[in-house]
C-alpha cells in the first residue's frame, strides 16, 4: 500500500512537472509575443512620428510654392477657361 | 513487539518521508502552474489589447502615408504649373488660331474681338487690369519702356495676370526721330524687347507702330517691315479706335466711337490707351455691348491672322 501510494505520488509529480513546464514555456513564448509585438507598436510610433513631422513639412512645402506659385496657378485656371469658350466654339 | 516498532521506522523513512518531499514537490508544481496560468491569462489580455493598438497605429500610418503621397502628388503639380501653363497656351493659341479662321469664313458662331491697350504702363493701368479680371477677359499691352520703379509693379502684374505682353517701341519718339531711319527704328524695338524681357521675362515678337504703321513714312515703311521681318517680329494696326488719344472725349462718345465702327466686321482689334480715365470708365459698358453683339474676347498672338508678318 507505502508502495502504491508513492507510486501514486511520484505520478502525480510528474504529471504537475509536465503541466508546470508548459505553463512556463507557454509563459516564455508569451513573454516573447508580447516583446514583439511592443516592439512593432514601437517602431510604427516611430514611424508614425516620422509621417507626421513629414506631413507638416510637407504641407508648409505646399503652402510655400502655393504661395509662390499663386500668380501662375490663378493665370493658369484662367488659361483654362478660355480654353475651355474655344474648345465649345469648336465643336 | 519489539519487532513492530523498528518496522515502523523503517516504513516511516521509506515511504513517509519521500512522499512528503513528493508531495511538497507536487504541491509547489501546482501552485506555480496556478500562478503561470493567471499569469499567461494576463499576458493573452495584453497580447490582444497590443494587437489592437498594433492594428489601429498601423491602420493611422498607412492613413497618413496615402495622405504624404496625396500631397506630394500636389507638390509634383505644383512644380509643374509652368510647364502646364506652356502647354495650356499652346493649346490656347492653336485654338484660337483655328476659331479665327472659322470666323472669318464667315462659319463661327461667335465673333472676335481682341481689346487693345496701347502707351502704358501707367498709375492707372491697375484699373483697366481689374476691369479685365472681372470680366475674365485677356487683353493685349503694347508697352514702352518706362525705368521709374513705381511701375514695375504694373508690368509684372500684366504679365502675371496672362495678357498678352507686345512691343510698343521704348520710347515712342514719333517727333524724336523714331521714323528717321529703319535703324533708328529697329533699335528702339529691340531695346523695348530686352527691357520687356528684363522687367517680365517675356520676349514678345508682336509690334505695334507708334502711331500705326502709316505713321512711317511710306518709303520706310516697307523698309522698316522687311526689318522687323528678319527680327521675327509680326505688327498689328487696329479696325477699331476709341479715340481716346483725342481731347474732350467723354465716356458716350469714346462709346458711341467703339460700337458705331464695329459694322458687320468679325473680328475686331480695339484700340485703347490706359492713360485715359474716360476710357476706364467706358470700358464696362463697351465690353458688355460688345458680349450682347456676340463677340469673345481673345489676346492676340504672333500667328493671329490680324498680326502682318
Amino acid at each position: 500500500m507505502g508502495k502504491n501510494f508513492l507510486k501514486l505520488l511520484i505520478v502525480l509529480l510528474i504529471g504537475t512537472s509536465v503541466l508546470l513546464f508548459f505553463q512556463y514555456k507557454n509563459y516564455l513564448n508569451k513573454k516573447n509575443d508580447l516583446i514583439i509585438l511592443k516592439s512593432e507598436v514601437n517602431n510604427y510610433y516611430i514611424q508614425l512620428d516620422d509621417v507626421s513631422s513629414n506631413i507638416y513639412d510637407l504641407i508648409l512645402e505646399e503652402e510655400k510654392i502655393n504661395n509662390e506659385k499663386e500668380k501662375q496657378i490663378g493665370q493658369y485656371q484662367k488659361w483654362v477657361r478660355q480654353n475651355q469658350i474655344l474648345k465649345e466654339l469648336l465643336n | 513487539m519489539g519487532k513492530t516498532k523498528p518496522n515502523i521506522k523503517r516504513i516511516v523513512k521509506l515511504v513517509f518521508t519521500p512522499s512528503l518531499l513528493i508531495l511538497i514537490f507536487i504541491i509547489l508544481n501546482f501552485s506555480l502552474s496556478i500562478v503561470l496560468i493567471n499569469i499567461n491569462k494576463q499576458k493573452d489580455h495584453e497580447i490582444i489589447t497590443t494587437k489592437s493598438s498594433l492594428s489601429t497605429i498601423k491602420e493611422v500610418c498607412n492613413k497618413e502615408i496615402k495622405e504624404v503621397s496625396v500631397i506630394e502628388d500636389k507638390i509634383k503639380e505644383l512644380e509643374d504649373i509652368d510647364n502646364k501653363l506652356l502647354k495650356i497656351k499652346k493649346e490656347f493659341f492653336e485654338n484660337a488660331s483655328k476659331y479665327e479662321s472659322l470666323v472669318l469664313k464667315g462659319k463661327g458662331t461667335k465673333k472676335i474681338a481682341y481689346l487693345t491697350v496701347d502707351d502704358g504702363p501707367y498709375k492707372i493701368t491697375p484699373l483697366f487690369l481689374d476691369v479685365f479680371d472681372d470680366y475674365d477677359i485677356l487683353a493685349t499691352f503694347f508697352l514702352l519702356g518706362k525705368t521709374n520703379k513705381d511701375y514695375d509693379a504694373i508690368y509684372k502684374r500684366i504679365a502675371d495676370s496672362g495678357h498678352t505682353v507686345a512691343n510698343h517701341t521704348y520710347s515712342h519718339g514719333i517727333n524724336k526721330g523714331l521714323y528717321s531711319s529703319v535703324d533708328s527704328f529697329a533699335n528702339d524695338v529691340l531695346k523695348q524687347e530686352k527691357f520687356l524681357e528684363e522687367k517680365v521675362g517675356i520676349k514678345t515678337n508682336i509690334l505695334r507702330f507708334p502711331g500705326g504703321s502709316t505713321s512711317a513714312k511710306p518709303n520706310y515703311r516697307e523698309k522698316i517691315v522687311s526689318r522687323l521681318r528678319t527680327l521675327n517680329y509680326g505688327y498689328v494696326d487696329w479696325n477699331v479706335s476709341t479715340g481716346d488719344a483725342q481731347g474732350g472725349m467723354t465716356v458716350q462718345k469714346i462709346y458711341n466711337n467703339v460700337i458705331s465702327r464695329l459694322r458687320n466686321k468679325k473680328v475686331i482689334v480695339v484700340l485703347m490707351h490706359d492713360f485715359s480715365k474716360v476710357t476706364l470708365n467706358a470700358l464696362p459698358s463697351i465690353i458688355d455691348e460688345l458680349k450682347k453683339r456676340d463677340y469673345i474676347f481673345l489676346p492676340l498672338f504672333y500667328e493671329s491672322s490680324m498680326i502682318k508678318k
